[in-house]
Parts: structure tokens; sequence; C-alpha cells
């Protein structure tokens, strides 16, 4: 599993099961080895590889991004068996390759997708209309040397802020080492978490950054967020490691409200 | 602080939920050193500083016992008597570790006693097998690194064909190369397709003197899509249900060795008789003509007699709080000695018993990577995670 998504409406968690073209959801206090409370899975699903898995409860979706099927689903939250997705976004015009995030801003209506581009393909941050259908092109890329951006995985959104958050990983295909523990590869451009406005669009430097040695992160692939306790969490691939970052000034205090 | 860590399952496909305590990291227990703007020291983190053991394997001619370790990404080797320790981090004979072994995130190993080799699977991200010369260690570079499918798992290996079998869990797949390849080199022959009903394979035995091999199978099933030669494409044709996705029971498929292309199993171990539950590492065991397997899911170690088919009990089951079996991922048996030796996820240990024993015994040996009671985060290769807002807890997804 590559994904993961909580949905704190109905407490309940979402995982994508790449090997057998499913999506799960289980209930969110599940422990040990304890069914599913729905599954999504079957030829009218039309799910092949899902790599992750997002929520917009605002809209009461589950959204879907597939790395093998080069496209993005959305689902009733409460589907359950071979159901057919109501939107995908698939097509060359889209410019997706192998889907690693997918988040929703419900209330600029927007999908955030982070995609990997093997070959012809741009690596970088998709922007679409939520409700976008079909082969359609991004509203807005933001890919290119200056954005530092050489993979990616998961993102979010702060729709509070209109902020994404990305995990740029950033694994190259030769590795080397370094003798310190717990992160023993050392990789000539390490990933990092990378912060950029929505309405961003091309080859923008993030506006926010986790990256260096002191970070610990090597490859980070995940990202969440706990904006209540204004912090950054991340997953890292290479010292299977897990690190809390606490980052004010990513989430900066609520304006009190102005007597009119 | 961890509050709990709750380990659910194997790596691939385990939910593992990490409590932190965040409430508890209040604002006075924040770091606040910046070596540079960005570089912002995390203030808090989970990470395991010791090896994990994945796939074992034994070589009884030279007294030796070899594990996987996807965590620092090492090959460690240890005397398979000598090893074993009470309470403290065993000593290895040999640890391979370092920017030259192509080491990653590895999974299954074997070890080939005639020709003093160990070989290696990276499972996930390099889709290399590793060979490594006997005797190095450090950062040594391997013998030599040959190309294999995406997801690679579950290594074999036949002295007598001189072939290694390769199981790979994308594609439904044992794939055989001649045992001496190098770089990028085409299999010598596949075996794949509905009818064998390889589905998400892992561990796999060769048996030499029955001519067959064995597979386990999780039963993850995602279809026989197109293979394009650098992975698999989909089709997208909605009536083809062949490239559906579906969830089988997990299995014990026995092929003969020469099998290839979509061949039928000779036999299959297969439904809730069985106990099967994520199988990971499967061996042979030649002294009670016995099927080993490391039953993730439970905690347990099943074995079946050699010709089991069907819907069919274990002959025995090694499980229960005296084994110390913690979800294992691998198995290996040594018949010089007449004993299992299993390989746990859920704890840095490998333990040695006797190839008769069942029910809840206790190992007849310990090698350890850690101190006991050492807890084990259990990541491998983690790719996401979600912040659980009611109960302040992380989701990590294995």
């Amino acid at each position: 599993m590559h994904g993961i998504a909580y949905d704190p409406v109905h407490d309940e968690i979402v995982v994508p099961v790449h090997l057998a073209g499913a999506v799960l959801v289980f209930r969110a206090s599940a422990s040990g080895e304890e069914a599913p409370i729905r599954i999504i899975q079957g030829p009218h699903t039309r799910i092949l590889r899902p790599e992750t898995v997002n929520l917009d409860l605002k809209n009461n979706e589950i959204v879907v991004g597939e790395d093998g099927g080069k496209d993005v689903m959305f689902f009733p939250r409460d589907a359950n068996g071979d159901i057919a997705p109501l939107r995908t976004i698939r097509g060359e015009k889209t410019g997706l390759d192998e889907v690693r995030g997918v988040a929703v801003d419900p209330i600029r209506n927007l999908l955030v997708v982070s995609s990997r581009g093997e070959g012809k393909g741009t690596t970088g941050v998709f922007v679409f209309n939520r409700t976008d259908n079909g082969d359609v092109a991004p509203r807005a890329v933001i890919a290119g040397p200056k954005s530092g951006i050489i993979r990616v995985r998961q993102v979010e959104v702060d729709p509070e802020q209109g902020k994404i958050f990305v995990a740029v990983k950033n694994n190259a295909e030769s590795y080397k080492f370094a003798d310190a523990s717990p992160s023993p590869w050392n990789p000539e451009k390490p990933g990092f978490i990378g912060v950029w406005d929505i309405n961003d669009n091309g080859d923008v430097p993030p506006r926010g950054i986790i990256k260096g040695p002191a970070s610990e992160m090597v490859w980070p692939a995940g990202v969440a967020l706990n904006a209540g306790d204004r912090e950054v969490y991340t997953i890292d691939s290479v010292s299977n490691g897990m690190y809390s970052y606490y980052m004010p000034e990513f989430f900066p205090p609520k304006k009190p409200a102005t007597k009119q | 602080m961890i509050r709990k860590i709750g380990v659910a399952g194997a790596l691939g496909t385990a939910l593992v939920v990490m409590m932190a305590a965040l409430a508890q990291a209040g604002p006075q227990e924040k770091k606040s050193s910046k070596p540079a703007p960005e570089d912002i020291p995390p203030v808090r983190m989970i990470a395991d500083p010791y090896p994990a053991f994945n796939g074992i394997a034994v070589d009884a001619a030279n007294g030796l016992v070899a594990m996987s370790d996807p965590n620092r990404k090492s090959l460690l080797v240890y005397d398979r008597v000598k090893g074993a320790s009470q309470g403290d981090a065993s000593v290895p004979v040999r640890q391979i570790v370092g920017p030259d072994t192509f080491l990653g995130m590895i999974a299954g190993i074997i070890l080939d006693p005639q020709h003093q080799e160990m070989y290696t699977a990276n499972n996930d991200i390099e889709d290399t097998v590793v060979v490594m010369p006997y005797g190095v260690s450090g950062n040594a570079k391997p013998a030599r690194v040959f190309s294999v499918p995406h997801q690679a798992w579950g290594l074999a290996l036949s002295d007598a064909a001189d072939l290694i079998a390769v199981t790979v869990e994308v594609q439904n797949t044992v794939v055989f190369y001649r045992r001496q390849v190098k770089g990028v080199e085409a299999p010598v022959r596949i075996l794949r397709g509905q009818a064998t009903g390889l589905a998400d394979p892992h561990g796999i035995y060769w048996d030499e003197s029955h001519n067959e091999i064995g597979v386990a199978n999780h039963g993850n099933f995602r279809g026989v899509v197109k293979n394009t030669g650098g992975g698999c494409s989909p089709s997208f044709v909605v009536e083809d249900e062949t490239e559906a996705g579906e969830s089988r029971p997990p299995s014990i498929r026995i092929f003969d060795a020469s099998a290839k292309g979509d061949a039928k199993p000779l036999r299959v171990i297969q439904g809730s008789k069985t106990g099967l539950d994520w199988p990971m590492g499967v061996a042979y065991d030649p002294q009670n003509d016995t099927i080993v397997v490391a039953n993730n899911g439970d905690s347990s170690i099943l074995i079946f007699g050699r010709n089991a088919s069907g819907d069919i009990a274990p002959l025995r089951v090694i499980r229960g709080d005296r084994t110390g079996i913690s979800h294992p991922m691998g198995v290996a048996v040594d018949p010089q000695k007449g004993e299992i030796w299993v390989s746990n996820w859920g704890d840095h240990s490998a333990l040695a018993f006797d190839s008769g024993a069942h029910g809840n015994v206790a190992p007849k040996r310990t090698i350890r990577s850690a101190p006991a009671g050492t807890p084990t985060p259990g990541f491998g290769n983690p790719m996401a995670l979600a912040y659980d807002s009611k109960r302040d807890e992380l989701l990590v997804p294995n």
C-alpha cells in the first residue's frame, strides 16, 4: 500500500491496494486482522493499480490516483462493490503519467495531483478543476528546475490557506550510502517537503521548504498536516523513519474577526 | 514518546498505526536550532536503528545462517550455533552494508554453498538481484547484479538445473534465469498466466529431489495485464474481466520444476482449513518430507505434508507466546541439524526450532539484531501517511 487517508467525519481509514486493484475502507478504530467495511473492486470500477487515495468530504467523494492507469478517479465516499467511477481524468491532454498523490481544495474547487513522468511525461504537481472529467488539460503545472522537483509522492492541501504541501522524494536510480544511522543513504539530491501556493504555475520555487541533513530526510515519500498543532509530518522510504516538524511559519494564526 | 505501536501484518501490505504523544510535546519541548533556513530538525522521530530481518537462509555445510535486512539495507551472516544470544544483540560473523553493495529494500535471500555466493532480491525500488561472494563484509561490491521485474520477492536455486527462480508480486509470475546471469539478461523461462493461479507470489522453494517448486501466494490478484517489457500496461477494456482486481484466498501452489508458460500447478493448498494467512517465506524440509510456511498473518509456522492438496489442515503448527514468533517473514530448513529457522519482522530476532516442533514451544536458539525487548516500528519502504485528528495518531501504510 502506498497511500492512506483518514476521514474525521465518519471516522474511517481509506487505503488503496495496488496488488488487488482495490480500495478498502476500514473503521478508524480497527486493530489487528479486521475486515474492511467497504471494498471498491471489480471490472466496472476500472481500477487497475491504485497508488494513492484522498477524501473530499465536502462533496462526499473518494479520490483515487493510479500509476499504471495514469488517471484520477472519483467515487462516492460510501461506494461499495463493483461500482463505476463518477468521473475519471485520463488521457493525453491531462499530462498525467504515474500518479503518486491526490488532494482536493473544496474551497476553490480544485484537484491537486502529483505525477511522475516516465519517459517524455512531466514530473510535477498538476492542478485541475475538481469537476473535470475525461481528457482535459490541467489549469496549472508546477514543474521544472527552479521547483526542485525530480520525483514526487504524496500531496496534501491546506484549503484554509490555499497551500499545497508536497513530498518531493527526488530519489535517483543510483544510490550512495552514508555511515550515519538512521539515514544510511546519502543521495546527491535529497528530497524535501515543499510548499506552494495553489495558484502557482510553471517553474516556481517552493514558498516554504524543509530540507537538509538536520531534517533527517533523505527520500521523503509522504506528507501529512496537523494545522491545529502547526505540525508537518513525513515518512522517509530510505531511513524507514517518521519525522514531525513544528512549523508555525507554515500555519499562521488565524486573524481575529474584525468588528464592523 | 511513543505510547503504542501496533503492527498489524506484513511488509508490503501491513497497516502500521503509530500513536505518538503529540499532545505531550508542547511548545516548550520544541527545538529552535536551525542549521540552515530550511534545514529544520524534527521535534520527534521514530526510526529503527537496528537491522530488521526479512528473508533467512541456512548453509548447513558451512554452519551459517544469513538474513536480509531492508531496514538498514544490509546482509547479516551468523554462525548458526555460536550466534545465539540470551538477551543482547548477537554478533554477526559478517555484515555487508554500504554504498557499493547495491543493497536496498531487500527481501528473499538464498545461500549457494557450492559456489560460495549469497543472493538477495531488491524488492520495490532497485529491481535487481544482488549476488555477494562469501567472505566479504562491510562496503563490499557484489560479485554481480542482475535485473529482475519490479517487485521481485522470493528466490530459489537449483544446482541440478543451474537456474535461479524469482517470484514477482505485481506480475503474478515466477521468472527463471540461468544461475550465472549478470546485468540485463532475458529469462530462460517464465511461469505466468491464469491457469497458474499465481496471485501476489512471495516465497518459493525448489525441491530437487522431487523436481518441484512451491510458491506462497498472498492472493492479491490485479489481473494478467499486458506485459510490454518494461512493465505492465493496462488496456482499459472494461469488459475484460481478466484485468480486474480480485482478492483470492492465499495458497501454496506446487508446480513441476520445469513448468513454464500458463502451466497448471500439480497441487494447490488453499482454503479455510489450511490456516494460510499472508504466507511469506516457504521451504521444503527433506528430512520430514514437509512444506514449511512462514504464516505472517497469525504469527505462526504451518507445516504441511509435501503431497498435501486442497483445503487441508497443516500437519503441525508452531504458534503461541512461548515460541517468540512475531509476524514471520522467512523460513529456512537445516537438514543437517534437523532445524527450522524463522526470521521475525515483528521482533529483532531469528529463531531455531527442532524440525519436528509443534504447538506453543520455545525455540532452541535465538539470534537477535537488537537487545531483547527493543520495539520494532515495522516500517518497510513506507510511502505515505495520514493524521488521525480524532485519536491524535499517525497512520502509516507499508
